[in-house]
C-alpha cells in the first residue's frame, strides 16, 4: 500500500505561512499556464507571433524620433535605436510580469473559485511566459546590433558581464513579482488600484532610465532616488552588458537591491494573505 | 506527522470546523469594526463575543455570520457520504473548505490522498482553453504528469460524450457539455477523495444515470466520495451515510435512509415510497 499524502486544513496562520513544497510540486502546472499565456495573447490576430518582433521595433522607433530627434535627449554615445531597444528589453519584461502578476486574481478567478492549487503558481507563471518575449526582444536587439557593427560608425562590444544575464533576469523578475503580487493583494480589497495602475506604470517608466541614461541626471538628489529604482538600475546594467556603456555603482546596486528584496517579501506575504479568503470576497 | 490522531482507515477527519463570514457592509462603521476586530484577534479574544460587549454594540456585532460552526465528523476510506440540507445550510461551504478553495475560521481537518472536486456546476476550467487543454490543465492541477494524464485521456473523452467539440474552447460549450466534461475529468483522474457539489443538476437524464453508475463504481473501487445534492432519490441511491446540515451546524449523521427521512419530515414534505429501498432506481 502506497503512503498517501495527508492534507492538513486549518485556519490561515500569518502572512508567511506559504506552502512552498506544494508550490514546487506544481512545476508542470506552472509551465502549462505559461504556455497558455503565450498562445492566447495573439489568438485572433492576423500577424500572430510576428507582433513579438514588431512591437519592440516600433516602440524603439517612436522613442528614437520623439525623445531622440525631437526632444534631443542624449544617449551616452550609443546609437539611439540600440539604446532604446536595450532599455526596452528590461522595461517590457518588467511591465509584462508586473501587470500579469497584478491581475492574477482577476485572470484566474474561474480556476481559483473551483480548484485548489498553490495560488502563487499564477503570478510566477507570468515571469516564465514573458521570458519568451524577452528572448525575442533580445533577438531583435542583436539583429540591429549586428547591422550597427557592420555598417554603423560607433564601435560597441558586449562585455563579459553578459554572462551574468540570468542574474539580471532574476533581479527583474523578483522586482516585478514583488510589486505585482502586492498590487494583486491590494486590488482584492481596494479596487481603485486597478484604475491607477496605468499611471503608476507610466510614471515608473519615466523614472527608470529607459529613455535617458542615468548619467544624464545632474541633480544629485534625483540621481540618488533614481538609483534606488531596481528597474532603472537593471536598464543601465543591461546596456553595460550588451554595449559596454552604462553606469552601475555599488551604491545603486545596494539601494535598488534592498528595494527589490523588500518588495518581494511584502508581495509574497500580502499575496499569501489575500489568496486565503479571496474567494469569499468576489 | 498528524498520523497519531488520523487513523489509517480514515479518508477525512473534520474537527470543530467553523467559518465566519464578515458581511462587507461599506459604511462609516466598517473601518472601526475592522480595526476593533483585528485588535481583539491580536489579543487572542474571540471577536464574535467580545465585540458585543465593547464599543456600543448592543448584542451580536453586525456583519458577522457563521456559515459553519462546530462541525466534526469522520469519513472512512471508500465511504460515499451525502451532504443534505436546505440552501445556505453550509453544505457547499463545507466542501469548499475541504477542497481548499477557502479556509476555515476555526478548527482542523485532515484528508488522506489526492482530492478531486467539482463544485457548484463546474470545475477548474479555463474558458479560453479547449476541452483537450482543460483536461491537461486539471490533471496538472492535481499534480499529475503529462504521461499520467495521457493514460486517462481516452477514457475521459469517451465518457464525456463531447466528441468533436474536444478542440473547441470551453467558453463555447453548452452548460450540459461543460458539466459532462467536468464530471468525466473528476471521475477519471487519479483521486482518492471526490468532492461533488450538485454535479447532476445540469446533465440530461441519460447522463445522470451514467454518472450515478460511475459513482457507484468509484465507491466500489475504494475511493471516497462526498456528495452534495438536493435530489434525495440520488442521495439514497449512492450514499450509505448522510450528514444533515442545518444553519451551519451538523444536525444529523447516520444511515442515508434515516437522515433523508428526518430531513424531509423537518421540511414538511412527506416521503412516500422512500422507505422501501427497492424503489429507489
Amino acid at each position: 500500500m502506497s503512503a498517501q499524502p495527508i492534507t492538513r486544513i486549518r485556519p490561515g496562520r500569518g502572512w508567511f505561512d506559504i506552502p512552498w513544497r506544494d508550490f514546487f510540486a506544481h512545476g508542470e502546472l506552472l509551465l502549462l499556464l505559461a504556455r497558455r499565456d503565450v498562445s492566447i495573447v495573439y489568438k485572433q490576430t492576423i500577424l500572430g507571433p510576428a507582433w513579438f518582433l514588431i512591437q519592440p521595433v516600433l516602440t524603439a522607433l517612436v522613442f528614437s524620433v520623439i525623445f531622440g530627434r525631437v526632444a534631443g535627449i542624449p544617449t551616452n554615445g550609443m546609437p539611439r535605436f540600440l539604446f532604446y531597444i536595450g532599455g526596452l528589453l528590461v522595461w517590457n519584461y518588467f511591465r509584462g510580469v508586473m501587470e500579469g502578476a497584478s491581475q492574477s486574481f482577476e485572470s484566474a478567478k474561474a480556476l481559483f473559485s473551483k480548484v485548489y492549487f498553490p495560488r502563487m503558481v499564477v503570478p510566477v507563471s507570468y515571469a516564465v511566459s514573458h521570458l519568451v518575449y524577452l528572448g525575442l526582444n533580445t533577438l531583435v536587439f542583436f539583429l540591429f546590433f549586428g547591422w550597427q557593427a557592420l555598417f554603423g560608425g560607433v564601435r560597441l562590444h558586449p562585455t563579459w558581464w553578459l554572462l551574468a544575464a540570468p542574474l539580471l533576469v532574476a533581479w527583474i523578475a523578483a522586482t516585478a513579482l514583488g510589486f505585482g503580487m502586492l498590487v494583486a493583494a491590494l486590488t482584492t480589497k481596494y479596487r481603485d488600484l486597478r484604475f491607477s495602475l496605468p499611471f503608476i506604470m507610466q510614471a515608473w517608466m519615466y523614472s527608470s532610465a529607459i529613455i535617458y541614461p542615468l548619467d544624464g541626471v545632474k541633480d544629485p538628489f534625483f540621481r540618488k532616488v533614481l538609483e534606488c529604482n531596481p528597474v532603472g538600475v537593471a536598464a543601465e546594467a543591461v546596456r553595460y552588458m550588451l554595449m559596454g556603456r552604462g553606469t552601475v555603482t555599488w551604491r545603486a546596486l545596494a539601494c535598488s537591491g534592498a528595494v527589490a528584496a523588500v518588495a518581494l517579501v511584502l508581495g509574497l506575504g500580502a499575496f499569501n494573505r489575500a489568496q486565503r479568503d479571496f474567494v469569499d470576497t468576489i | 506527522m498528524a498520523n497519531g490522531d488520523f487513523p489509517e482507515d480514515l479518508a477525512i477527519r473534520v474537527r470543530g470546523v467553523g467559518k465566519t463570514y464578515r458581511l462587507g457592509v461599506i459604511d462609516r462603521g466598517t473601518f472601526r469594526d475592522e480595526l476593533l476586530y483585528r485588535i481583539l484577534r491580536l489579543r487572542g479574544r474571540d471577536p464574535r463575543t467580545a465585540m458585543g460587549k465593547i464599543g456600543g454594540f448592543e448584542t451580536a456585532p453586525p456583519g458577522l455570520f457563521d456559515a459553519l460552526d462546530g462541525i466534526s465528523f469522520d469519513v472512512r476510506k471508500g465511504e460515499t457520504v451525502g451532504l443534505v440540507g436546505r440552501n445556505g445550510a453550509g453544505k457547499s461551504t463545507m466542501l469548499k473548505i475541504l477542497a481548499r478553495i477557502t479556509t476555515p475560521t476555526r478548527g482542523d481537518a485532515w484528508i488522506r490522498g489526492r482530492v478531486g472536486s467539482m463544485l457548484e456546476v463546474g470545475t477548474g476550467f479555463h474558458p479560453e482553453l479547449t476541452g483537450r487543454e482543460n483536461v491537461y490543465l486539471n490533471g496538472s492541477i492535481l499534480g499529475m504528469s503529462k504521461k499520467e494524464i495521457d493514460a486517462k485521456f481516452d477514457e475521459i473523452v469517451s465518457f464525456s460524450e463531447i466528441g468533436e467539440f474536444l478542440d473547441t474552447p470551453v467558453k463555447r460549450y453548452s452548460s450540459g457539455m461543460y458539466v459532462k466534461l467536468a464530471f468525466s475529468i473528476a471521475a477519471s483522474l487519479d483521486t482518492d477523495v471526490l468532492l461533488l457539489d450538485e454535479v447532476l443538476a445540469v446533465g440530461d437524464a441519460a447522463f445522470q444515470s451514467k454518472c450515478l453508475d460511475r459513482m457507484e463504481e468509484i465507491a466500489a473501487s475504494g475511493r471516497t466520495i462526498l456528495f452534495v445534492s438536493h435530489s434525495m432519490e440520488n442521495v439514497r441511491r449512492i450514499c450509505s451515510r448522510c450528514l444533515l446540515f442545518d444553519r451551519g451546524r451538523l444536525a444529523a449523521d447516520g444511515p442515508a435512509d434515516d437522515v433523508v427521512r428526518a430531513y424531509l419530515a423537518a421540511s414538511g414534505i412527506p416521503s412516500p415510497g422512500i422507505s422501501p429501498p427497492e424503489n429507489s432506481a
